[in-house]
């Protein structure tokens, strides 16, 4: 990513389809992922009235969670999207990228589509998820979550509260032409130029100048720096004096500390399982068809009991 | 219907006129406090005009994103003040999306903004833009929190409904989950607006600026639409601490009396509000940057004591 820059330039239908996708992640209306958090936190609040024990605290604590998550994965996205895609480029090449083809172009643009899609119709998919839920707690969902005309969604009632991206998108576009009437009709004889971003007085706007992604994570990483307890070294060769460097040398280290306590215990824990298991392929049709045999006549064992 | 439309329309012109005047207020109150004259109480009116007529300079390296982004930031706000409570509790887009859709339609704002930033190559947005994202993120669970504290009393989402749930319990209003959750929302007012101790609005220093800095290389009408923007987006969390928390005097029906009422009564509560965040700005300076997650953690613990008390009171 360090390499990249400038591609919504040379790659504009790529960038088109990434920004889509990170707004739908990072659970922005009007898209899907808007509506999944809506439904999770309307659940969240409904969980909260399900039971008077103090235990229905986690249910807030988990909407807290979960706005957390969604603004650090809009943080995380603005970054993957602005380093990537957009100002200046950081490599040569990155200057000499072009458009992907067609059919890798078609590929992402179904998946905007579909982010589209989930999120302005959100009614018309919900009823897929009855025969799931009826499985689980016999009830289908879609019709306590859709008001009776159809384009809006409500948490059981529209006195608790609705949402309709439908209704936002419309309303975007009545509102619309208030700003673009004030361009019109106020600043029609001005001049509108391109110019130099502002570089402080230097010659030249460089890619070195401009923020990397190491940088642009740095905040979060010091603010959680109990969990990924970044380290740093600065090696700077000089002469004379420590303000004249010849060359210096910089390396940075995070801590993948739920890859260690979390990840990797697991993976080789079942790696470890696996070994042990391992003596049952043995490879020969004759004890395959035993254990085909051995579990039949636990399956029948099985029925006669229950 | 057609009371509907007219309600709409009056909240929106409401909406887009005063904003300007809050911020404008408290320029002016902060400067009387520091023994200055300050800018009249219609400069930023008279800024905001000027900026609209002006032509404008746009980055050679900045794309369509940088373009289209003042749009989208101005409209997203503008959008969610037509779906929060001001003067009546009737709102009149309430049904289009709750308290939620009001968090999620400023963020969407933001996340453009942020982009911009990063658009037209410069140092300065690249840091505003990281610094404004970090924060953002940091305030978000304490804002949730001290919101699903307040749906939960009212048992809805939906703010119109919250406020008419507030004014049949008035006997709330001073209830400790009441105040605690009202003060932890004070503290994400001051980070997302860019106040004192979190950001300083009047300052252009590189090192310490987070909002000026994301909209650095943004001028003419796309500035006075970023600016008018942040003012809506201002407006909206104020009138939400002041009409979901304490809503005295909103108009339950859309009337003559019920309005003049309300409106004297919103304007008396908002422009207390905005005293009270002069007074903190001036009495503050400005944090270190790895310190505001200190503070705005004052305001997820405060949500959290707010939740918890809602049992024990």
């Amino acid at each position: 990513m360090e390499d990249l820059g400038g591609l919504i330039k040379k790659m504009p239908g790529t960038a088109f389809f990434f920004l889509l996708g990170s707004v739908a992640i990072s659970g922005l209306p009007p898209l899907n992922g808007f509506i999944s958090e809506w439904l999770t936190y309307q659940s969240l609040l409904q969980g909260f009235g399900s039971t008077e024990k103090l235990l229905r605290l986690i249910f807030p604590i988990t909407g807290a969670l979960l706005a957390l998550t969604a603004a650090l994965a809009a943080a995380c996205f603005v970054k993957a999207l602005g380093i990537t895609f957009l100002a200046l480029p950081r490599s040569r090449q990155a200057e000499q990228a072009h458009e992907s083809s067609g059919s890798m172009q078609a590929g992402m643009a179904l998946l905007a589509l579909a982010c589209v899609f989930l999120g302005l119709f959100p009614m018309i998919f919900l009823p897929m998820l009855d025969s799931a839920t009826q499985q689980l707690v016999g009830q289908s969902i879609s019709s306590q979550l859709i008001a009776a005309n159809g384009w809006l969604l409500t948490a059981q009632g529209l006195e608790k509260g609705s949402i309709s991206t439908l209704g936002m998108v419309s309303l975007f576009l009545v509102l619309l032409p208030l700003p673009v009437a004030l361009r019109l009709v106020f600043s029609r004889q001005a001049k509108h130029e391109l110019g130099e971003t502002w570089d402080c007085g230097l010659d030249q706007l460089t890619p070195q100048m401009e923020y990397t992604a190491t940088a642009y994570s740095k905040p979060l990483r010091m603010i959680f720096r109990a969990i990924y307890r970044p380290r740093r070294q600065v090696q700077a060769d000089f002469e004379v004096s420590r303000y004249f460097t010849k060359s210096i040398r910089f390396e940075t280290h995070i801590e993948p500390t739920f890859e260690k306590l979390l990840y990797r215990p697991l993976n080789r824990a079942i790696l470890r399982l696996s070994r042990r298991i391992r003596w049952v392929q043995i490879g020969s049709l004759n004890a395959y068809l035993f254990y085909i045999f051995l579990t039949l006549l636990a399956l029948l064992l099985w029925e006669k009991v229950y | 219907m057609k009371s509907w439309l007219l309600q709409a329309a009056l909240q929106m012109v409401l909406a887009l006129l005063l904003s300007p005047l809050v911020s404008g207020f408290i320029r002016k109150l902060k400067a009387n406090l520091q023994n200055r004259r300050g800018p009249g109480l219609l400069q930023p009116y008279h800024d905001l005009f000027k900026l609209i007529r002006k032509g404008t300079v746009v980055s050679e390296h900045a794309s369509w994103l940088f373009r289209v982004t003042p749009y989208i930031a101005f409209l997203a706000a503008l959008m969610v003040s037509l779906m929060i409570p001001m003067v009546t509790a009737l709102v009149p887009l309430s049904f289009f999306g709750g308290v939620l859709a009001v968090v999620y339609l400023l963020a969407l704002g933001r996340f453009f903004v942020a982009l911009a930033a990063l658009d037209t190559a410069s140092a300065f947005g690249g840091m505003g833009s990281s610094r404004e994202m970090t924060i953002s993120a940091i305030a978000e669970p304490a804002m949730m929190l001290s919101i699903f504290t307040v749906a939960i009393t009212a048992g809805s989402t939906n703010l119109g409904w919250m406020v008419q749930a507030a004014l049949q319990h008035q006997e709330r209003f001073l209830s400790p989950s009441h105040i605690l959750a009202f003060v932890a929302m004070f503290i994400v007012l001051i980070a997302e607006t860019g106040r004192l101790p979190v950001d300083n609005p009047a300052t252009h220093l590189e090192l310490t600026m987070i909002h000026e800095a994301m909209i650095l290389e943004y001028s003419g009408h796309y500035l006075a639409l970023i600016e008018w923007g942040a003012a809506l987006k201002q407006l909206v969390l104020m009138t939400l601490l002041v009409n979901i928390f304490f809503p005295i005097g909103v108009g339950a029906r859309f009337s003559l009396a019920s309005v003049v009422v309300g409106l004297a009564a919103y304007l008396g509560k908002l422009f207390l509000l905005a005293s009270a965040v002069a007074l903190v700005e001036t009495s503050n300076a400005k944090l270190r940057l790895f310190r505001v997650p200190d503070f705005l953690a004052v305001g997820f613990i405060l949500a959290a004591l707010a939740l918890a008390s809602t049992f024990i009171f």
